[in-house]
């Protein structure tokens, strides 16, 4: 097995020979997509996962099976919040093909707590459960019914209490404490000046209550993963954004020395920051160890919906002031956030929002408040911009609002208020190398050529059209942390060159863009480097792929260690040769030695078993601190920008809204793969769209009520735009790579604004609460109707 | 996962049904799966045997009749539908219908008979077959008989059905000359979907320019299909540009019973199906879509 996960084989179902084959017609495309050009960066190059997944033949988690494997499953906590008195495991673990039940209390004291920020969600519910779906129990069995079959023997004796269902109740005096620590997760503040007199001085102010439903990220594969023993390695191969910690969590958990442990990515269907928390990897790995037998584990998607972490639930206070010429003055801002039953990467969702307060405009006046609180709720957690599409919902709703009262365009507001370089954020950080008015500039023509040819258009019958801008600003990598991230490049005698990097492939592309950016760097033909990421035991932690960082922070780090390569390379040719460096150059994938050309398979050979001395190394690690106690520093080495611009229909009799045309223009600095960002900037539109019209988890009395994709609807091909266009501004960012930064996340953040916008100048009628469905729009109409 | 189950492939009629009797009602009819492969993945079902029919040639067929009419074997799926060109000539309003359900895969896989004997929500056919008049034929042990389609929809989990029965198939009778008709309907969202509400309308304005003949088909607001006959007897007789429609509302009210989802509540499906049956009605009555 040890090998079959080396350089890459885990990617398709027949590991190499299958691969063999596809690498060859991948050759052929990376050469057509790149002719008539001496670099790979810049260019549309097809990712080569696609060549397994549209075949179908690409190897999930759930596709390995191994000889003796067994077949894990949850029992879960049918209550939202209860007292275990009594767990009796002794029916089940007799039971047919049973050959594991794991129990609490056969998970060792030191391990027995885990989480990604704070270690305080145990491996399994010992004396009470905090969310209907909470694990209690994980047998293994020969066959999966055989081990669902024992689920039903297991006996749990709960002692219901009452649930604390939203954050109000948390706070409310007398409120049972959930936890240690309190019903407290988040609690920050932060000011500027002084906004409540800038607000008194104001001409205007608008003031309104956003609020969303939790949702749902909705990956197509659910969580799953296989551990086994590879030799005395316990191994975990496992779909997740982050093997580095689970390694080190494993370490914990387990009781192994960190030398016994191997997490390995597998290939990954989506994960929009829901692949980051614990899942399935301790109770596997735990039974495996008990047993000594492969444990595959993979979740059913109705315990993904009730028992993974959601988007926040979020209720957001905004008052907003301008002068009567528009320019802002003021923002007061605060926010009730519903944290769910533990903690995961709520603190910093509520450090993000906090920063992005009033990004991308130029505010002098702030006062912004978050508030997170555990509930009985199943956690919520990290999701495509960690909170800050709720935000922009808010912000540039408001700032909408303002712009229609003041007669003035929604571009121009944006314009008059935008950061520029050199602008101070709240942070006190000064911004350099902002390309945010580009995108206003790159999209006004659209919008007012639009506009006139709307207008031309009678509104009349039931369809109403209108047009909605909304914007964004977006830090890249982790919030006023430092977080490097690092890639070894290596070769060998036939001239295979291994690019090791530290954050994985989440099926965005980035193993691609890296290859990219490491190749030119190297000097060397893409087609030969093989990126391995998202192994524990190949790659320095390198932090999670999330945040946007992956192109900027790994990105650069591949290209440090390609011109680290490039040189080590050459001075390894020279040595053996015996020639001065001077006269050894590696280009192009081209060697030359004193002017006359070398292949460089022959270079290799040249060098022969020297080649393993050539360790090139690159990191990255821009100074990033902020006082998170008054929010004071540079949060974010770089910000990304955009302007959206969506048409908008909405049928007045039946509430339903169409978005038939939708324009992106986006900051991301030059591009490494246009083909690959457009990719992220079309499915983050689409991924908004499903927020802002239809996405909705139902919860009652602390159960979901629509846990499967018959009752959570998601757009379909049909629901999306019939044109996305999407343009990028040119504005390279001298601190990335080849002055590329990330795009990943943020095209989903001013999404729903947009469409609140576009419904707003179609029909008069604001939205403030999220998802926007037929039904709800209706209501809006009416009351608007009633109102008059 | 799908649980293991005895598994029958019945090459007629007559075999299928000796099967479905030989069980006492543990066993279900697999045309397409759809309906059945999913309620048995999510283990909502899990009958003793699977009487599979799709190799009884005998119930796919679409034949035109000699009274102008159709008849269309329960077999067939909703792509022969639409791609039917006897259906397009008789009767377009059900390859109209057709187009539009769900995807191409569904399309080819998913039977009008299956469509038809699904609990609960009929699906768009039923619609359409209602509004035109359609009769069924059903065959047991006991023999064959015929029933209008209407009398076959009883209660949300309750069809003219025996446990031994089989639907061969439907007869759609020619549309009253000179009527023209229209579909509407509307999903929860675009993408392949239950549908929400969907109406169609066969309509014909008379001599003096008033509805001489009027018969629509709804699912969606009621626990089945259903032919909303108060909201019709509101509209018999009037002319296009004299129809009350908040009187046909009212009469409509009567004829429904929707019910609240986890996505639309009871109300407003009340009112977006008003809003299709007029739209459809007045569609019908400009001269129909086709
Ligand atoms: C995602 C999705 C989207 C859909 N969208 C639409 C849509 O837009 N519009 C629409 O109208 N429908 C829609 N449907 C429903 C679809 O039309 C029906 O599922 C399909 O036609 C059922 O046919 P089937 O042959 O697959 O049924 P099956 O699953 O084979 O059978 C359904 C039921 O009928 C019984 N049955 C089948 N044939 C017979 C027979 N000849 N005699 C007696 N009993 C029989 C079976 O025992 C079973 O109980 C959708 C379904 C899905 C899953």
């Amino acid at each position: 097995m040890a090998s079959e996960l080396d350089v890459g084989e885990k990617f398709a179902l027949d590991g190499l020979d299958e691969q063999r084959h596809w690498q060859e017609v991948y050759r052929e495309i990376i050469g057509g997509a790149t002719k008539g050009s001496d670099v790979f960066f810049g260019h549309s190059i097809p990712r080569n996962d696609v060549l397994y997944k549209v075949r179908g033949r690409a190897k999930y988690a759930a596709n390995v099976t191994m000889p003796g494997m067994l077949h894990g499953v949850f029992l879960r906590s049918p209550h939202p919040y209860a007292k275990i008195k009594r767990v009796d495991v002794s029916k089940a673990k007799t039971a047919p093909g049973v050959q594991c039940v794991l129990t609490a209390w056969d998970v060792r004291e030191e391990g027995f707590l885990v989480g990604s920020l704070f270690e305080d969600t145990p491996v399994l519910a010992k004396t009470v459960v905090r969310h209907v779906g909470e694990p209690v129990v994980a047998v293994a069995a020969e066959t999966l019914a055989q081990a669902e079959a024992a689920l039903d023997l297991i006996e749990v004796d709960y002692e219901p209490m009452k649930p604390i269902l939203t954050p109000q109740e948390a706070i409310a005096p007398g409120a049972p404490q959930l936890h240690e620590q309190g019903n407290i997760i988040a609690d920050f503040t932060k000011t500027r000046g002084d906004a409540e007199a800038a607000l008194k001085a104001s001409d205007i102010v608008v003031e309104g209550v956003y609020t969303n439903d939790p949702i749902e990220h909705a990956y197509l594969e659910s969580p799953a993963g296989i551990s086994f023993w590879d030799g005395d390695v316990l191994t975990l191969l496992v779909c997740t954004q982050y093997p580095h910690f689970h390694h080190k969590q494993l370490a914990r958990v387990t009781g192994l020395p960190m030398e016994k442990i191997r997490v390995v990515q597998s290939v990954i269907g989506g994960a929009f920051g829901g692949k980051i928390d614990v899942t399935i990897e301790c109770a596997a790995s735990l039974m495996t160890m008990k047993t000594g037998r492969p444990v595959k584990m993979v979740l059913e998607r109705n315990e993904v919906f009730s028992s993974t972490t959601k988007r926040h639930a979020m209720t957001i206070r905004h008052r907003l002031g301008a002068t009567k010429d528009g320019r802002l003055t003021a923002l007061d801002m605060d926010v009730l956030c519903d944290g769910g039953a533990y903690n995961s990467y709520s603190l910093i969702v509520a450090g993000r929002c906090i920063i992005h307060s009033a990004m991308p405009y130029d505010i002098p006046a702030i006062k912004t408040h978050m508030k997170t609180t555990f509930t009985n709720h199943v956690p919520s957690g990290a999701m495509r911009s960690f909170g800050v599409i709720k935000l922009g919902f808010a912000t540039e709703s408001q700032l909408n609002k303002i712009a229609d009262q003041l007669g003035m365009s929604p571009i121009e507001i944006r314009r008059i208020n935008a950061v520029k370089s050199g602008t101070v954020t709240m942070t006190g950080q000064v911004l350099q190398d902002v390309g945010f008015i580009k995108t206003l500039d790159a999209l006004e023509p659209i919008y007012e050529a639009r506009r006139k040819e709307l207008a031309a258009k009678p509104q009349t019958g039931p369809i109403r059209t209108g047009l909605g801008i909304a914007s964004l600003g977006y830090g890249i990598g982790y919030s006023g942390v430092r977080n490097p991230s690092t890639a070894r490049i290596e070769v060998d005698e036939t001239g295979l060159v291994i690019a090791n990097c530290g954050t994985p492939d989440v099926g965005t592309g980035s193993d691609m863009a890296l290859a990219q950016i490491a190749a030119d760097a190297a000097g060397i033909d893409i087609a030969r480097i093989r990126v391995v990421s998202g192994d524990s035991t190949k790659t320095d932690d390198s932090g999670p792929t999330s945040a946007s960082r992956t192109t900027y922070f790994s990105g650069s780090a591949a290209r440090i260690a390609g011109n680290d390569f490039n040189r080590q390379f050459v001075e390894a040719l020279a040595a053996k040769l015996g020639v001065s460096k001077g006269v050894v150059r590696l280009n192009d994938d081209q060697v030359l030695v004193n002017n006359s050309p070398m292949s460089f398979e022959e270079a290799c050979k040249t060098i022969g078993s020297a080649t393993k001395n050539i360790v090139a190394y690159g990191k990255f690690d821009p100074v990033n601190q902020l006082d998170l106690k008054n929010f004071e520093g540079d949060p974010y080495p770089t910000y990304t920008y955009a302007t959206h611009l969506a048409e908008v229909e909405v049928d007045i009799e039946t509430g339903r809204i169409e978005v038939p045309n939708y324009w992106a223009a986006h900051d991301a600095g030059t591009l490494v793969n246009p083909m690959g960002a457009v990719g992220q900037i079309e499915g983050g539109v689409v991924m908004g769209l499903g927020m802002a019209l239809w996405e909705r988890i139902v919860r009652k009395d602390g159960y979901i009520q629509n846990p499967g994709y018959r009752d959570y609807l998601l757009p379909g091909a049909k629901d999306t735009p019939t044109k996305i266009e999407t343009i990028f501004v040119d504005n390279p960012d001298p601190t990335g790579p080849y002055g590329a930064k990330g795009v990943a996340e943020a095209s989903i953040i001013p999404v729903p604004a947009a469409i609140a916008a576009g419904l707003h100048e179609a029909t008069g009628v604001r939205p403030a609460k999220m998802p926007m469905d037929a039904e709800t729009v209706l209501d809006l109409l009416d009351r608007k109707e009633a109102a008059e | 996962m799908t649980e293991a189950t005895s598994y029958l492939r019945a090459t007629s009629v007559d075999e299928a049904i000796a099967a479905l009797a030989s069980q006492a009602g543990d066993a279900v009819i697999v045309a397409g799966g759809l309906v059945v492969g999913s309620l048995i993945n999510q283990r909502l079902a899990s009958p003793a045997l699977l009487v599979d029919i799709t190799r009884i040639p005998s119930l796919k067929k679409i034949e035109a009749g000699t009274d102008g009419g159709l008849t269309i074997g329960a077999l067939t799926t909703h792509d022969d539908v639409l791609r039917s060109d006897i259906v397009k000539r008789t009767v377009p309003l059900l390859c109209e219908i057709a187009e539009d359900i769900a995807c191409g895969r569904l399309r080819n896989r998913g039977t009008l008979g299956g469509s038809l004997c699904m609990m609960g929500q009929q699906g768009d056919p039923a619609t359409g077959l209602l509004a035109l008049n359609a009769t069924i034929r059903i065959k047991g042990p006991e023999g064959s008989r015929t029933i209008p389609l209407e009398a076959f929809f009883k209660d949300a989990f309750e069809l003219d059905l025996g446990e031994s029965e089989i639907l061969e198939e439907v007869h759609v009778p020619a549309a009253p000359k000179g009527a023209h008709w229209a579909f509407l309907k509307q999903g929860p969202r675009n993408a392949m979907d239950f549908t929400l509400v969907a109406v169609s309308v066969v309509a014909r304005l008379g001599g003096d320019g008033r509805i001489d003949h009027i018969r629509c088909g709804m699912n969606g607001v009621s626990p089945t299909a259903v032919r909303p006959r108060n909201a019709e007897a509101a509209l018999l007789g009037k002319s296009p540009g004299a129809i009350d429609w908040n009187a046909v509302g009212t009469a409509f009210d009567s004829d429904i019973k929707p019910e609240s989802d986890l996505v639309y509540s009871a109300s407003y499906k009340a009112r977006l199906a008003k809003v299709l049956l007029r739209r459809a009605v007045e569609r019908a009555l400009a001269g129909g879509t086709k």
